[in-house]
Protein backbone atom coordinates (compact mmCIF):
# COMPACT_ATOMS: atom_id res chain seq x y z
CA UNK A 1 0.00 0.00 0.00
CA UNK A 2 1.35 3.48 -0.75
CA UNK A 3 0.48 6.06 2.14
CA UNK A 4 0.32 9.37 0.18
CA UNK A 5 1.70 12.24 2.52
CA UNK A 6 2.43 15.76 2.60
CA UNK A 7 5.96 15.11 1.65
CA UNK A 8 6.44 11.84 0.04
CA UNK A 9 4.87 8.07 -0.31
CA UNK A 10 5.65 5.74 2.07
CA UNK A 11 5.39 2.03 1.19
CA UNK A 12 4.16 -0.27 4.03
CA UNK A 13 2.67 -3.54 4.06
CA UNK A 14 -1.07 -4.39 5.48
CA UNK A 15 -1.30 -7.81 7.67
CA UNK A 16 -3.21 -10.03 5.28
CA UNK A 17 -5.64 -12.61 7.34
CA UNK A 18 -6.09 -15.93 6.32
CA UNK A 19 -9.66 -17.50 5.91
CA UNK A 20 -8.98 -19.35 9.14
CA UNK A 21 -8.56 -16.15 10.91
CA UNK A 22 -10.95 -15.02 9.98
CA UNK A 23 -13.23 -17.52 11.25
CA UNK A 24 -11.73 -17.28 14.05
CA UNK A 25 -11.78 -13.69 14.88
CA UNK A 26 -15.88 -14.09 14.44
CA UNK A 27 -15.50 -16.56 16.96
CA UNK A 28 -13.94 -14.52 19.31
CA UNK A 29 -15.86 -11.46 19.11
CA UNK A 30 -13.79 -9.28 17.32
CA UNK A 31 -15.60 -9.04 14.63
CA UNK A 32 -19.38 -7.76 15.11
CA UNK A 33 -21.79 -10.64 13.89
CA UNK A 34 -24.13 -7.67 12.24
CA UNK A 35 -20.63 -5.83 10.89
CA UNK A 36 -21.24 -6.11 6.89
CA UNK A 37 -17.32 -7.11 6.44
CA UNK A 38 -15.87 -9.74 3.83
CA UNK A 39 -12.22 -11.11 3.57
CA UNK A 40 -10.95 -10.30 -0.21
CA UNK A 41 -7.47 -11.38 -0.79
CA UNK A 42 -6.67 -11.53 2.94
CA UNK A 43 -7.83 -8.26 3.78
CA UNK A 44 -11.32 -7.77 5.72
CA UNK A 45 -13.21 -4.98 3.43
CA UNK A 46 -15.75 -3.14 4.33
CA UNK A 47 -18.87 -3.52 2.44
CA UNK A 48 -21.01 -0.74 -0.03
CA UNK A 49 -23.93 0.16 2.03
CA UNK A 50 -26.94 -1.13 0.41
CA UNK A 51 -29.83 1.00 -0.76
CA UNK A 52 -33.59 1.21 -1.09
CA UNK A 53 -33.23 -0.97 -4.88
CA UNK A 54 -30.49 -3.00 -3.97
CA UNK A 55 -32.42 -4.59 -1.15
CA UNK A 56 -35.59 -4.33 -3.36
CA UNK A 57 -34.37 -6.49 -6.39
CA UNK A 58 -32.64 -9.04 -3.53
CA UNK A 59 -36.40 -9.67 -2.26
CA UNK A 60 -37.43 -9.96 -6.08
CA UNK A 61 -34.82 -12.20 -7.13
CA UNK A 62 -35.16 -14.45 -4.18
CA UNK A 63 -38.60 -15.04 -4.94
CA UNK A 64 -37.70 -15.65 -8.12
CA UNK A 65 -34.86 -18.54 -7.50
CA UNK A 66 -36.52 -20.25 -4.49
CA UNK A 67 -39.88 -20.30 -6.89
CA UNK A 68 -38.42 -21.86 -9.66
CA UNK A 69 -35.97 -23.98 -7.68
CA UNK A 70 -38.03 -24.69 -4.80
CA UNK A 71 -35.88 -27.48 -3.26
CA UNK A 72 -33.28 -28.57 -5.84
CA UNK A 73 -30.88 -26.13 -4.74
CA UNK A 74 -30.47 -23.78 -1.54
CA UNK A 75 -30.53 -20.34 -2.04
CA UNK A 76 -28.23 -18.51 0.23
CA UNK A 77 -28.91 -14.93 0.65
CA UNK A 78 -25.83 -12.35 2.02
CA UNK A 79 -24.18 -15.63 3.31
CA UNK A 80 -20.31 -15.91 3.51
CA UNK A 81 -18.69 -18.52 1.00
CA UNK A 82 -15.14 -19.66 1.14
CA UNK A 83 -13.38 -19.40 -1.84
CA UNK A 84 -9.52 -19.43 -0.88
CA UNK A 85 -7.73 -20.07 2.12
CA UNK A 86 -7.63 -15.60 1.51
CA UNK A 87 -11.09 -15.06 0.49
CA UNK A 88 -14.39 -15.11 2.12
CA UNK A 89 -16.63 -13.30 0.59
CA UNK A 90 -20.14 -12.15 0.89
CA UNK A 91 -22.51 -12.37 -2.56
CA UNK A 92 -25.69 -10.89 -2.47
CA UNK A 93 -26.96 -15.01 -3.63
CA UNK A 94 -25.20 -17.96 -3.53
CA UNK A 95 -27.08 -21.04 -5.25
CA UNK A 96 -25.73 -24.42 -3.62
CA UNK A 97 -26.11 -28.19 -3.46
CA UNK A 98 -29.09 -29.03 -0.68
CA UNK A 99 -26.81 -31.17 0.70
CA UNK A 100 -24.07 -29.58 1.28
CA UNK A 101 -22.25 -29.60 4.53
CA UNK A 102 -23.29 -27.17 6.72
CA UNK A 103 -20.79 -27.71 9.49
CA UNK A 104 -18.48 -25.33 6.96
CA UNK A 105 -19.06 -22.41 4.91
CA UNK A 106 -20.26 -23.25 1.64
CA UNK A 107 -17.17 -23.77 -0.93
CA UNK A 108 -17.11 -23.47 -4.64
CA UNK A 109 -17.72 -27.07 -5.32
CA UNK A 110 -20.76 -26.74 -3.76
CA UNK A 111 -21.74 -23.99 -5.93
CA UNK A 112 -24.22 -23.77 -8.72
CA UNK A 113 -23.95 -19.79 -9.26
CA UNK A 114 -23.45 -16.79 -7.07
CA UNK A 115 -25.32 -13.56 -8.11
CA UNK A 116 -23.97 -10.45 -6.98
CA UNK A 117 -26.53 -7.17 -7.17
CA UNK A 118 -24.91 -3.76 -8.14
CA UNK A 119 -25.69 -0.74 -7.87
CA UNK A 120 -22.95 1.35 -6.38
CA UNK A 121 -20.55 -1.35 -5.95
CA UNK A 122 -20.77 -2.72 -10.12
CA UNK A 123 -17.21 -1.45 -10.57
CA UNK A 124 -15.49 -3.70 -7.38
CA UNK A 125 -18.36 -6.50 -8.60
CA UNK A 126 -16.82 -6.84 -11.76
CA UNK A 127 -13.46 -5.72 -11.81
CA UNK A 128 -12.35 -7.34 -7.86
CA UNK A 129 -14.99 -9.93 -7.22
CA UNK A 130 -15.77 -11.19 -10.41
CA UNK A 131 -11.94 -12.75 -11.58
CA UNK A 132 -11.89 -14.20 -8.11
CA UNK A 133 -15.11 -16.00 -8.54
CA UNK A 134 -13.69 -17.29 -11.90
CA UNK A 135 -10.51 -17.85 -10.28
CA UNK A 136 -12.11 -20.12 -7.23
CA UNK A 137 -13.49 -22.05 -10.56
CA UNK A 138 -17.18 -21.17 -9.40
CA UNK A 139 -19.04 -22.45 -12.72
CA UNK A 140 -21.76 -19.42 -13.18
CA UNK A 141 -21.47 -15.56 -11.74
CA UNK A 142 -24.00 -13.07 -12.72
CA UNK A 143 -24.15 -9.51 -11.96
CA UNK A 144 -27.30 -7.66 -11.64
CA UNK A 145 -26.39 -4.18 -12.84
CA UNK A 146 -28.98 -2.02 -11.49
CA UNK A 147 -27.90 1.29 -12.95
CA UNK A 148 -28.04 0.31 -16.70
CA UNK A 149 -30.92 -2.55 -15.81
CA UNK A 150 -29.58 -5.69 -17.56
CA UNK A 151 -28.39 -8.59 -15.81
CA UNK A 152 -25.18 -10.50 -16.84
CA UNK A 153 -24.32 -14.43 -17.04
CA UNK A 154 -20.45 -15.37 -16.79
CA UNK A 155 -19.48 -18.74 -17.29
CA UNK A 156 -16.63 -20.94 -17.95
CA UNK A 157 -14.57 -19.60 -15.27
CA UNK A 158 -10.73 -19.18 -15.87
CA UNK A 159 -7.51 -18.28 -13.84
CA UNK A 160 -8.76 -14.61 -14.43
CA UNK A 161 -12.38 -14.41 -14.57
CA UNK A 162 -14.64 -15.88 -16.92
CA UNK A 163 -14.19 -16.48 -20.43
CA UNK A 164 -18.22 -16.12 -21.69
CA UNK A 165 -20.86 -13.17 -20.46
CA UNK A 166 -24.33 -13.45 -22.23
CA UNK A 167 -26.73 -10.04 -21.25
CA UNK A 168 -30.10 -9.09 -20.90
CA UNK A 169 -32.30 -6.00 -20.67
CA UNK A 170 -35.68 -4.90 -20.47
CA UNK A 171 -38.33 -7.35 -21.68
CA UNK A 172 -35.46 -10.45 -22.18
CA UNK A 173 -34.30 -13.20 -20.02
CA UNK A 174 -31.00 -15.61 -19.37
CA UNK A 175 -31.28 -19.56 -18.73
CA UNK A 176 -28.61 -20.70 -16.39
CA UNK A 177 -26.33 -22.90 -17.46
CA UNK A 178 -25.89 -24.98 -14.08
CA UNK A 179 -29.34 -25.18 -12.94
CA UNK A 180 -30.60 -25.94 -16.98
CA UNK A 181 -34.59 -25.69 -15.43
CA UNK A 182 -33.67 -21.84 -14.09
CA UNK A 183 -34.41 -18.69 -15.89
CA UNK A 184 -34.34 -15.11 -15.13
CA UNK A 185 -36.34 -12.86 -16.56
CA UNK A 186 -34.52 -8.86 -16.48
CA UNK A 187 -37.88 -7.37 -16.06
CA UNK A 188 -39.20 -10.10 -13.02
CA UNK A 189 -35.93 -9.04 -11.07
CA UNK A 190 -35.71 -5.14 -11.39
CA UNK A 191 -39.60 -5.22 -10.72
CA UNK A 192 -40.25 -3.44 -14.00
CA UNK A 193 -44.13 -3.46 -15.73
CA UNK A 194 -44.22 -7.10 -16.69
CA UNK A 195 -44.58 -8.00 -20.00
CA UNK A 196 -46.49 -10.79 -21.62
CA UNK A 197 -43.22 -12.63 -23.06
CA UNK A 198 -41.36 -11.93 -19.71
CA UNK A 199 -43.92 -13.00 -17.20
CA UNK A 200 -42.92 -16.68 -15.99
CA UNK A 201 -44.87 -19.22 -13.97
CA UNK A 202 -47.96 -17.48 -15.28
CA UNK B 1 -7.90 2.06 -0.46
CA UNK B 2 -7.52 2.18 -4.15
CA UNK B 3 -7.16 -1.15 -6.30
CA UNK B 4 -5.77 -0.77 -9.64
CA UNK B 5 -6.78 -3.10 -12.37
CA UNK B 6 -6.24 -2.62 -15.90
CA UNK B 7 -8.90 -0.85 -17.05
CA UNK B 8 -9.79 1.52 -13.80
CA UNK B 9 -9.65 2.38 -10.76
CA UNK B 10 -11.89 0.97 -7.17
CA UNK B 11 -12.50 2.89 -4.28
CA UNK B 12 -13.24 0.60 -1.20
CA UNK B 13 -12.92 0.77 2.19
CA UNK B 14 -11.28 -1.69 4.59
CA UNK B 15 -12.43 -2.98 8.21
CA UNK B 16 -10.67 -0.83 10.43
CA UNK B 17 -10.00 -2.22 14.11
CA UNK B 18 -9.80 -0.70 17.49
CA UNK B 19 -7.50 -0.70 20.09
CA UNK B 20 -9.44 -3.35 22.00
CA UNK B 21 -10.30 -5.26 18.71
CA UNK B 22 -6.74 -5.92 18.72
CA UNK B 23 -6.22 -7.00 22.18
CA UNK B 24 -8.90 -9.83 21.63
CA UNK B 25 -7.62 -10.82 18.89
CA UNK B 26 -3.86 -11.40 20.35
CA UNK B 27 -5.43 -13.21 22.87
CA UNK B 28 -7.64 -15.66 21.00
CA UNK B 29 -4.38 -16.12 19.21
CA UNK B 30 -5.25 -14.99 15.99
CA UNK B 31 -1.77 -13.84 15.29
CA UNK B 32 1.37 -16.25 15.03
CA UNK B 33 3.26 -15.52 18.39
CA UNK B 34 6.24 -14.01 16.37
CA UNK B 35 4.43 -11.76 14.17
CA UNK B 36 5.45 -8.73 14.32
CA UNK B 37 2.56 -6.11 13.39
CA UNK B 38 1.44 -2.94 14.71
CA UNK B 39 -2.10 -1.19 15.09
CA UNK B 40 -1.95 2.26 12.75
CA UNK B 41 -4.94 4.33 12.76
CA UNK B 42 -6.89 1.41 12.98
CA UNK B 43 -5.31 -1.27 10.33
CA UNK B 44 -2.88 -3.65 11.06
CA UNK B 45 0.46 -2.93 8.94
CA UNK B 46 3.03 -5.59 9.01
CA UNK B 47 5.92 -3.76 11.01
CA UNK B 48 9.51 -3.98 8.53
CA UNK B 49 11.99 -6.74 8.61
CA UNK B 50 14.29 -5.62 11.46
CA UNK B 51 17.96 -6.12 9.84
CA UNK B 52 21.55 -6.77 12.01
CA UNK B 53 22.58 -3.27 11.85
CA UNK B 54 18.60 -2.34 13.43
CA UNK B 55 18.58 -5.43 16.08
CA UNK B 56 22.48 -4.05 16.98
CA UNK B 57 21.52 -0.70 17.75
CA UNK B 58 18.25 -1.26 20.45
CA UNK B 59 21.11 -3.71 22.13
CA UNK B 60 23.69 -0.77 22.69
CA UNK B 61 20.99 1.69 23.17
CA UNK B 62 19.09 -0.52 25.58
CA UNK B 63 22.38 -1.34 27.60
CA UNK B 64 22.83 2.27 27.35
CA UNK B 65 19.74 3.27 28.35
CA UNK B 66 19.55 0.93 31.76
CA UNK B 67 22.47 1.88 32.68
CA UNK B 68 22.16 5.35 32.68
CA UNK B 69 18.39 5.28 34.00
CA UNK B 70 19.04 2.47 36.91
CA UNK B 71 15.18 2.11 37.83
CA UNK B 72 14.77 5.60 37.58
CA UNK B 73 11.94 4.44 34.78
CA UNK B 74 11.15 1.06 33.19
CA UNK B 75 12.65 0.95 29.67
CA UNK B 76 10.28 -1.37 26.94
CA UNK B 77 12.36 -2.92 24.13
CA UNK B 78 9.68 -3.37 21.41
CA UNK B 79 6.75 -3.68 23.30
CA UNK B 80 3.10 -2.02 22.48
CA UNK B 81 1.95 1.30 23.69
CA UNK B 82 -1.50 2.63 23.13
CA UNK B 83 -1.50 6.02 21.88
CA UNK B 84 -5.66 6.23 21.07
CA UNK B 85 -8.49 3.93 20.37
CA UNK B 86 -7.25 2.59 17.13
CA UNK B 87 -3.52 2.88 17.25
CA UNK B 88 -0.94 0.51 18.93
CA UNK B 89 2.19 0.67 17.40
CA UNK B 90 5.58 -1.05 18.60
CA UNK B 91 8.39 1.54 19.12
CA UNK B 92 11.56 0.02 19.65
CA UNK B 93 12.21 1.66 22.82
CA UNK B 94 9.72 2.98 25.55
CA UNK B 95 10.64 4.67 28.65
CA UNK B 96 7.71 4.53 30.56
CA UNK B 97 7.35 5.85 34.55
CA UNK B 98 8.06 2.68 37.13
CA UNK B 99 4.43 3.61 38.89
CA UNK B 100 2.60 2.94 35.34
CA UNK B 101 -0.69 0.45 35.62
CA UNK B 102 0.51 -2.79 34.69
CA UNK B 103 -2.32 -4.33 33.48
CA UNK B 104 -2.86 -2.53 30.65
CA UNK B 105 -0.18 -1.64 27.91
CA UNK B 106 1.74 1.91 28.37
CA UNK B 107 -0.25 5.05 27.65
CA UNK B 108 0.96 8.51 26.75
CA UNK B 109 0.67 9.59 30.02
CA UNK B 110 2.93 7.47 31.28
CA UNK B 111 5.56 7.87 28.94
CA UNK B 112 9.24 10.18 29.21
CA UNK B 113 10.09 9.38 25.72
CA UNK B 114 10.30 6.84 23.07
CA UNK B 115 13.02 6.04 20.53
CA UNK B 116 12.28 4.32 16.76
CA UNK B 117 15.61 2.71 15.21
CA UNK B 118 15.08 3.38 11.57
CA UNK B 119 17.05 1.28 8.74
CA UNK B 120 14.72 0.71 6.07
CA UNK B 121 11.42 2.27 7.60
CA UNK B 122 13.24 5.90 8.13
CA UNK B 123 10.11 7.49 5.54
CA UNK B 124 7.46 5.52 7.61
CA UNK B 125 8.46 6.12 11.13
CA UNK B 126 9.04 10.09 9.88
CA UNK B 127 5.93 10.91 8.22
CA UNK B 128 3.53 8.44 9.61
CA UNK B 129 4.60 7.19 13.39
CA UNK B 130 5.99 10.53 14.58
CA UNK B 131 2.92 12.55 14.06
CA UNK B 132 1.01 10.05 15.74
CA UNK B 133 3.21 10.02 18.63
CA UNK B 134 2.91 13.63 18.91
CA UNK B 135 -0.77 13.94 18.34
CA UNK B 136 -1.59 11.55 21.60
CA UNK B 137 0.92 13.70 23.50
CA UNK B 138 4.18 11.75 23.74
CA UNK B 139 6.29 14.84 25.33
CA UNK B 140 9.46 12.99 23.38
CA UNK B 141 9.83 11.04 20.54
CA UNK B 142 13.79 10.14 18.74
CA UNK B 143 14.40 9.03 15.69
CA UNK B 144 17.84 6.97 15.27
CA UNK B 145 18.63 6.98 11.57
CA UNK B 146 21.16 4.36 10.94
CA UNK B 147 21.70 5.22 7.16
CA UNK B 148 22.79 8.75 8.07
CA UNK B 149 24.31 8.00 11.54
CA UNK B 150 22.45 10.95 13.18
CA UNK B 151 19.79 10.95 15.93
CA UNK B 152 16.46 13.33 16.19
CA UNK B 153 15.15 14.30 19.17
CA UNK B 154 11.64 15.55 18.52
CA UNK B 155 9.90 17.86 21.65
CA UNK B 156 7.08 20.06 21.89
CA UNK B 157 4.41 17.77 20.32
CA UNK B 158 1.60 19.48 18.76
CA UNK B 159 -1.66 17.53 16.86
CA UNK B 160 0.26 17.57 13.87
CA UNK B 161 3.67 16.81 14.88
CA UNK B 162 6.71 17.84 17.12
CA UNK B 163 7.27 21.45 16.57
CA UNK B 164 10.94 21.34 17.77
CA UNK B 165 13.29 18.65 16.33
CA UNK B 166 17.01 18.90 17.26
CA UNK B 167 19.85 16.36 15.47
CA UNK B 168 23.06 14.99 16.51
CA UNK B 169 25.75 13.32 14.46
CA UNK B 170 29.12 11.10 14.91
CA UNK B 171 30.84 12.37 17.61
CA UNK B 172 28.00 14.55 18.98
CA UNK B 173 25.35 13.93 21.82
CA UNK B 174 21.75 14.98 22.51
CA UNK B 175 19.98 15.09 26.30
CA UNK B 176 16.51 14.29 27.05
CA UNK B 177 14.00 17.06 28.12
CA UNK B 178 11.91 14.36 30.35
CA UNK B 179 14.67 12.67 31.96
CA UNK B 180 17.23 15.52 32.52
CA UNK B 181 19.97 12.65 33.60
CA UNK B 182 19.96 11.17 30.47
CA UNK B 183 22.03 11.78 27.58
CA UNK B 184 22.74 9.97 24.30
CA UNK B 185 26.17 9.43 22.39
CA UNK B 186 26.03 8.91 18.74
CA UNK B 187 28.58 6.50 18.94
CA UNK B 188 27.61 4.95 21.44
CA UNK B 189 24.66 3.79 20.25
CA UNK B 190 25.37 3.67 16.45
CA UNK B 191 28.63 1.84 17.90
CA UNK B 192 30.63 4.17 15.82
CA UNK B 193 33.45 3.66 15.28
CA UNK B 194 33.38 -0.02 15.75
CA UNK B 195 37.03 0.33 17.55
CA UNK B 196 36.27 2.15 20.43
CA UNK B 197 33.45 0.14 21.33
CA UNK B 198 34.35 -3.58 20.52
CA UNK B 199 37.60 -3.50 22.66
CA UNK B 200 36.30 -1.68 25.77
CA UNK B 201 35.48 -4.02 27.89
CA UNK B 202 39.32 -5.96 27.60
Amino acid sequence: MAVATRETTVEIKRHRFTADEYQRMAEAGVLDPDARIELIQGEIVEMFAIGASHVGCVGLTNWVLTGQLERRAMVLVQCAIRIASDGVPQPDFVVVRGDYDRTKLPTPTDTFLVIEVSDSSLAIDRRVKLPLYGGANIREAWIFDIPHTRIERHTEPHAGGYRTTAVAGPGERLASTTLPDLSIAVDEVFGLPLTGSSRSGQ
Amino acid sequence: MVVATRETTVEITRHRFTADDYQLMGEAGIFHPNARVELIEGEIIEMFPIGAGHIGCIGLTNMELTRQLQTQAIVFVQCPIRIADDGEPQPDLLIVRKEYDRTMPPTPADTFLLIEVSENSLRFDRTIKLPLYAAAGIPESWIFDMKTARIERHTEPRPGGYATIKSAGAREELASTTLPGLTISVDEVLGLPPTTLSRSGQ
